[in-house]
């Protein structure tokens, strides 16, 4: 899974949530590392809406503008705690074998 | 109603960009994200979000046509083609010999030659009513048959004229078109509950107009020739593509370009910057026939295969 769409899913976790309001949740969620632009969003939510990973809950205008408000389905749940199960794993592994290389490290010193 | 503005007039542009399909459905709910998220006073889409707006609608052009082609209905759109070859090519070769008896009784010679390409053509559809199988080698040689006679115009001897001899490659094509349509799909028979009176209107009336249109064309410039011919072919794709099911109509809009190919390197060959130049036209042209003749070979006799392998696990 790419970077913005596991951003944007998420964002959804926490609720349902219009366009404007997940390039924000992003950005304060990844700390500013992770800026979506309006083509990358709209990019992931039409394959997010066709693999029915989330869904729209409601319409509404504001300010003479169509706002839609994006939802988690139960499979779009599924899919982010697969993936952040993936990470989690990795970044386990990543930083089981870092300790172990600073541990070998000061052994290394240790002997030298 | 909210006013446009500079900004959104230019978003809306780049928005342009998108299908239709996706403008339809994210258009207007990505300029109120757009102009939400621009810094007030801005007038021009910075450079980084049109590059993003730019490349998301290309993508989605991709995406969508990429659709359209698994989603065509591609048995049917090979059934229509299985009627509308023979019905164009008929129509075609029966009104342009009409129009030289008109003109000019040839040899008995030459008339019994002109009997046998109708009777030739007429024959794989109506022998596919019975006998598919036999009708679809029978499509297959006469693709072979006219793809030599269309070579016969490489001899050096024929100059830059044998250039004329692109209508034989297109027949041929639309020839091996139609005995791929005959292995792979429900034959005539499935096209001709496809069809709509008004589709069978627009494929005889296209044989028809190009029949009469081609004695006509030999006095004029090659690329207007050329231009005619493919305008008449495009027409055909689209009348047909209105009146039967879309599905089957977008994988018929796509295999309408193999008989058009041709005539389209023809064109844009006899009309660049060389002038008559079509040094390029065999490798162009001929490469392609072959590669799509091997394929169809291929798709014949897998269908033999399979279809003799149920003949003999029937009891």
């Amino acid at each position: 899974m790419q970077e913005p769409t596991f951003m944007i899913l998420t964002a959804l976790a926490d609720g349902a949530q219009h366009g404007y309001g997940i390039m924000t949740e992003v950005t304060r969620i990844s700390q500013g590392r992770v800026r979506l632009r309006a083509g990358t969003l709209y990019a992931a939510l039409d394959r997010l809406l066709r693999s029915e990973s989330i869904s729209v809950e409601r319409e509404e205008i504001v300010d003479g503008r169509l706002r839609r408000y994006y939802r988690l389905t139960p499979s779009g749940v599924e899919l982010l705690a697969a993936e952040a199960s993936r990470l989690s794993a990795n970044a386990r592994m990543a930083t089981t074998r870092l300790r172990r290389l600073a541990g070998g490290a000061l052994v290394a010193g240790g002997a030298a | 109603m909210t006013g446009e503005t500079a900004l959104e007039r230019r978003y809306r542009r780049l928005i342009a960009l998108y299908p239709a399909e996706c403008r339809r459905a994210y258009g207007e709910e990505m300029i109120g994200v757009l102009m939400a998220a621009a810094s007030e006073g801005n007038k021009r889409p910075g450079l980084a979000g049109a590059f993003d707006l730019i490349r998301g609608g290309l993508r989605a052009r991709l995406q969508a046509g990429w659709r359209a082609l698994v989603g065509a209905d591609w048995p049917d759109a090979l059934a229509v083609c299985s009627v509308a070859v023979p019905v164009v090519l008929l129509g075609y070769f029966v009104s342009q010999w009409l129009f030289f008896l008109h003109v000019f009784v040839g040899s008995p010679h030459v008339q019994a030659g002109n009997a046998l390409i109708v009777a030739a053509i007429a024959a794989p559809p109506l022998l596919a009513l019975r006998f598919r199988r036999t009708a679809a080698m029978v499509a297959f040689a006469l693709a072979g048959l006219m793809t030599v006679y269309a070579l016969g115009g490489i001899s050096p001897d024929w100059g830059g004229y044998w250039i004329v001899y692109g209508l034989p490659v297109s027949a041929s094509l639309a020839l091996l078109l139609g005995a791929a349509a005959l292995a792979m799909s429900g034959g005539p028979s499935r096209g001709a509950e496809i069809l709509t009176p008004r589709s069978w209107l627009v494929l005889i009336g296209a044989g028809i107009t190009m029949g009469v249109i081609h004695p006509y064309l030999w006095s004029r410039p090659t690329w207007l020739a050329a231009v005619l011919v493919i305008g008449v072919l495009a027409l055909v794709a689209a009348g047909l593509a209105l009146t039967i099911p879309r599905p089957a109509a977008r994988g018929l809009l796509l295999l309408s370009v193999v008989p058009v190919y041709p005539g389209a390197v023809w064109a844009i060959g006899v009309s660049g910057s060389h002038g008559s130049d079509t040094s390029g036209f065999p490798s162009l042209v001929f490469l392609p026939t072959l590669l799509f003749a091997a394929l169809t070979a291929v798709a014949l006799w897998r269908w033999r295969r399979s279809t003799a392998a149920g003949s003999m696990s029937q009891p």
